[in-house]
């Protein structure tokens, strides 16, 4: 009998992912990992995953080349999510336009605003020009880049691609109702209703959110990861399972200040402290502070506050060190590279 | 109230924090319009804070664009491999704080998770044996790692020691340079407006007047104008930090300088040894309800490597920071913003956190009150890391020799270090916060070096067979004894680089 044996509960994909990590990082002589899958996976859209999908795979052996290829993938330049008047908003990987002496470009395009009429800052964006063209360019050619990229696969495929290659690694894989719950040192709960992440007792719940493409590979990933990276003796790893939980709630609070910065009218007037800062400092000199534990990155940042019509009053003062001719050549320069490189992509 | 654009900054007070933020700001702020004017007077002396540094300092100075060579020549400085600590742990104890990681990453599991492993195995290889900064610490070699010098030496973290006086000096030159105007006067009062209470000039002796839209406080433990005129609050850390008197001496250099700080532990505190080009700085910090001034003066000239070159320098501080470092128009950078003891070298590093988020915060107007809550919210953080990193030098520790460290084993800490501690003794785990300055090298060095390290690890790293472990493991410590041994020593690589001039004490000025 297995000294300690852990139970992941939820649809293929969830427990594919969870699964596969922990078949190649927790997996050893003396544990078990049962995979129970509800087969009642509706969910028609595809499955998105943000670039820190690359890292993932590389830690586990998987060949993302192989799986894109297999699983219906398609490169993901931006997440795109819904607002609450009904639009939409695109949240790119990258940053917009290339930072210059350590000042990022947005301060650039600010002061540029001033001096001239600019075309609009996503314009300035490798990564949405990529995302919005006709044909997305193929994964080689987007390592070239110099953009961030996740995938989005096909739910179905990449799940059971997942599974079969945590079945490789030693888990065993059973059909929802099928499961050995009692034997359980360790129950994994892959659900969307959970409310908040926590680990407990004998149950690490992991709350899965979807309103944003690549949040519920985030939840994912990162669970399986951080479980794997403190993962303790079972039967006594209470410090393990408040750190676990910490961490997990810390990185919630970050993604609910993004879902109320796209759902709420005036930012400024949030009640979330952390966003309020966040949208405070950024009208007041353009910067975007970061809190510990973000999940969304400056760029995403910057293109929701920008999408919610919050605009700086003012750029920063190291914009004004380029002379005005020299920043507005810059900006052109910028420009038409970023349709050139496009145009290449497009036509290669 | 007044809207005031910034366009003249005043900088109050010179030293190390005065010199750093006017070569800073010159180099950052003059091009966009912005003009430095710092005034001094040679009649105040200066603490001279620092003379120890951590890695980032290099980062500063290359920001600055300053040439490394020239810098270590004019400020009589070395290299700084790391800092060992005597008699911490318990009596007749070292070990040795590297500024470089330790061992390479294995499966994409930390190195120590697999040295703990090892150890639960029964090999008695320290952390040390896989530091490359350790073994050319202790073998007095240095070399500064070029991008095609591999994995191995690529891993080298250096810092400087320096003469503090010599650096401000140094920045004086290169301020100037840039165009930043220096004032000689001492300052007699600073007005106010009296309707927003912002500051609008220093008055200096002999009726000059000073205005500026910003003014920087540098002016040490006094706070002229972050205290005296603002008012900002002193937060008090004593509790867990009771060391509140210093007394510094340099001393003559015995043979070559070796490439890492010592700090050892005393009866009721501790001391440091600085090693320089042309003298050695020493000092001990000490607890004035547990030792007299006298006694502290006599311990330290009883254990100096040669002769004092300078009268002792008695210094008293209190441990904590502002309340507020930015209060209306007026920023506390350096010792008038708080002070931590130097067990860490973190002093000059403050100030330079300080500079880097004044430059990312630069307000366009004297109204800037979402980036001065920003700037508050930012360097608490980094006061507060700091602080918890200091606390576990003092709480984690066997010593009983002393009433002064049965306080410090005894005391309470704060929790945010309580919870780290518990994770990092389990099982070696550790999460660092975004700005948090010292990553899992440090936090171990230090826990191990005192007997709190890890006593278990990650069940991942039982992933490697018994024999690929010690196989790797094995190669990794003659992969670093052999980069130590190629290296030259620290005064060969002075000597043909950066050797500095020497110095007579008959005639160095005080």
């Amino acid at each position: 009998m297995s000294a300690e044996r852990i139970l992941v509960r939820g649809t293929p994909v969830q427990a594919g992912v969870i699964g596969a990590y922990l078949a190649s990082r927790w997996l050893a002589a003396g544990r078990a990992l049962e995979l129970a899958i509800d087969p009642e996976d509706n969910t028609a859209a595809p499955f998105v995953t943000r670039p820190s999908i690359h890292r993932l795979h590389g830690e586990i052996g998987l060949p993302t080349d192989q799986l894109f290829a297999r699983c219906g993938g398609s490169p993901v330049l931006a997440a795109e999510a819904q607002t609450a008047d009904g639009s939409s908003v695109q949240l790119p990987f990258s940053a917009f336009g290339v930072p210059r002496g350590g000042l990022e470009f947005h301060q650039y395009w600010l002061r540029a605003s001033r001096l001239s009429e600019q075309a609009d800052l996503t314009e300035f964006s490798l990564s949405l020009a990529l995302q919005n063209a006709a044909h997305k360019p193929p994964l080689a050619q987007l390592a070239q880049l110099p953009v961030e990229f996740g995938i989005a696969f096909d739910r179905a495929a990449y799940g059971n691609a997942l599974l079969s290659f945590a079945k490789a690694g030693g888990a065993s894989v059973v059909e929802s109702g099928n499961e050995q719950e009692q034997d359980a040192d360790l129950v994994i709960q892959c659900s969307p209703d959970a409310g908040a992440p926590k680990w407990h007792g004998q149950e690490l719940t992991i709350a899965l959110e979807s309103d944003i493409p690549g949040l519920e590979w985030h939840h994912l990933s990162s669970a399986a990861r951080r479980f794997a990276s403190l993962a303790a003796p079972l039967s006594n790893c209470a410090p393990e399972q408040a750190e676990w939980t910490r961490l997990a709630v810390a990185e919630n609070e970050r993604v609910a200040d993004m879902r109320e910065l796209l759902s709420i009218n005036d930012p400024l007037a949030s009640s979330r402290p952390a966003l309020q800062r966040k949208a405070e400092v950024f009208v007041a000199c353009g910067r975007i502070p970061t809190e510990d534990y973000e999940v969304f990155t400056p760029p995403e940042w910057l293109a929701a506050l920008w999408a919610r019509g919050v605009r700086p009053r003012r750029s920063d003062r190291m914009a004004e060190r380029l002379p005005d001719a020299q920043l507005l050549d810059w900006l052109d320069q910028l420009r038409g590279q970023i349709a050139s490189l496009t145009r290449q992509v497009q036509a290669a | 109230m007044t809207e005031q654009q910034i366009k003249r900054v005043v900088i109050a007070g010179g030293g190390t924090a005065g010199w750093m933020t006017a070569a800073a700001l010159a180099k950052m702020l003059m091009p966009a319009g912005v003009s430095v004017t710092l005034v001094e007077s040679e009649a105040i002396g200066t603490v001279g804070v620092g003379e120890a540094t951590i890695p980032p300092i290099t980062k500063f100075n290359t920001q600055l664009g300053i040439d490394e060579h020239t810098f270590v020549r004019e400020t009589q400085a070395t290299f700084k491999l790391g800092i060992e600590f005597a008699d911490w742990g318990g009596l007749g104890e070292r070990y040795f704080h590297p500024f470089g990681r330790y061992g390479f990453d294995l499966e994409g599991v930390e190195f120590h998770q697999y040295w703990s492993r090892l150890k639960s195995l029964g090999d008695e290889h320290g952390l040390a044996d896989y530091s490359l900064n350790t073994l050319a610490a202790y073998a007095g070699k240095f070399l500064r790692p070029e991008l095609d010098h591999g994995a191995v030496i690529g891993q080298l973290g250096y810092a400087y020691h320096f003469d503090a006086g010599l650096y401000a000096a140094f920045l004086r030159r290169f301020a100037e340079g840039l165009g930043v105007t220096r004032i000689e006067g001492r300052i007699e009062e600073v007005e106010q407006d009296s309707a927003s209470g912002l500051i609008t000039a220093l008055s200096l002796d002999h009726d000059r007047r000073i205005e500026g839209d910003l003014f920087i406080d540098c002016t040490g433990f006094r706070g002229l104008l972050i205290d005296g005129a603002m008012g900002s609050a002193h937060k008090d850390w004593s509790h867990w930090l009771p060391c509140n008197r210093a007394v510094a001496v340099a001393c003559e250099k015995q043979g070559d300088p070796l490439p890492y700080t010592r700090s050892t532990a005393r009866e009721a505190g501790w001391q440091w040894r600085i090693p320089l080009q042309h003298r050695t700085g020493n000092g001990y910090v000490y607890c004035d309800e547990h030792l007299s001034a006298e006694q502290a003066e006599e311990t330290l000239l009883g254990s100096l490597d040669g002769a004092p070159v300078s009268s002792p320098n008695h210094l008293r501080f209190r441990t904590g920071h502002r309340e507020e470092f930015w209060v209306g128009n007026c920023v506390a950078i350096g010792l008038s913003s708080g002070f931590l003891e130097p067990l860490e070298s973190t002093s000059i590093h403050l100030i330079h956190m300080g500079i880097a988020k004044l430059v990312s915060l630069f307000p366009r107007s004297t109204d800037a009150p979402v980036e001065r809550a920003e700037y508050n919210r930012l360097m608490t953080d980094d006061f507060t890391h700091v602080r918890d990193f200091l606390i576990l030098h003092y709480k984690a520790t066997k010593r009983d020799d002393s009433p002064f460290w049965d306080y410090v084993r005894e005391m309470d800490i704060p929790d945010s270090l309580a919870g780290k501690l518990e994770l990092l003794k389990s099982q070696g785990r550790f999460f660092k916060y975004d700005a948090e300055l010292f990553d899992v090298t440090s936090w171990l060095a230090v826990a191990e070096g005192q007997g709190w390290g890890p006593q278990g690890f990650n069940p991942i790293a039982s992933g490697l067979s018994e024999a690929n472990l010690k196989r790797s493991l094995s190669n990794m410590r003659a992969s670093y004894a052999k980069a130590a041994q190629v290296m030259p020593t620290h005064q060969a690589y002075i000597d043909r680089f950066c050797k500095a001039a020497p110095i007579s004490f008959a005639t160095e000025p005080a």
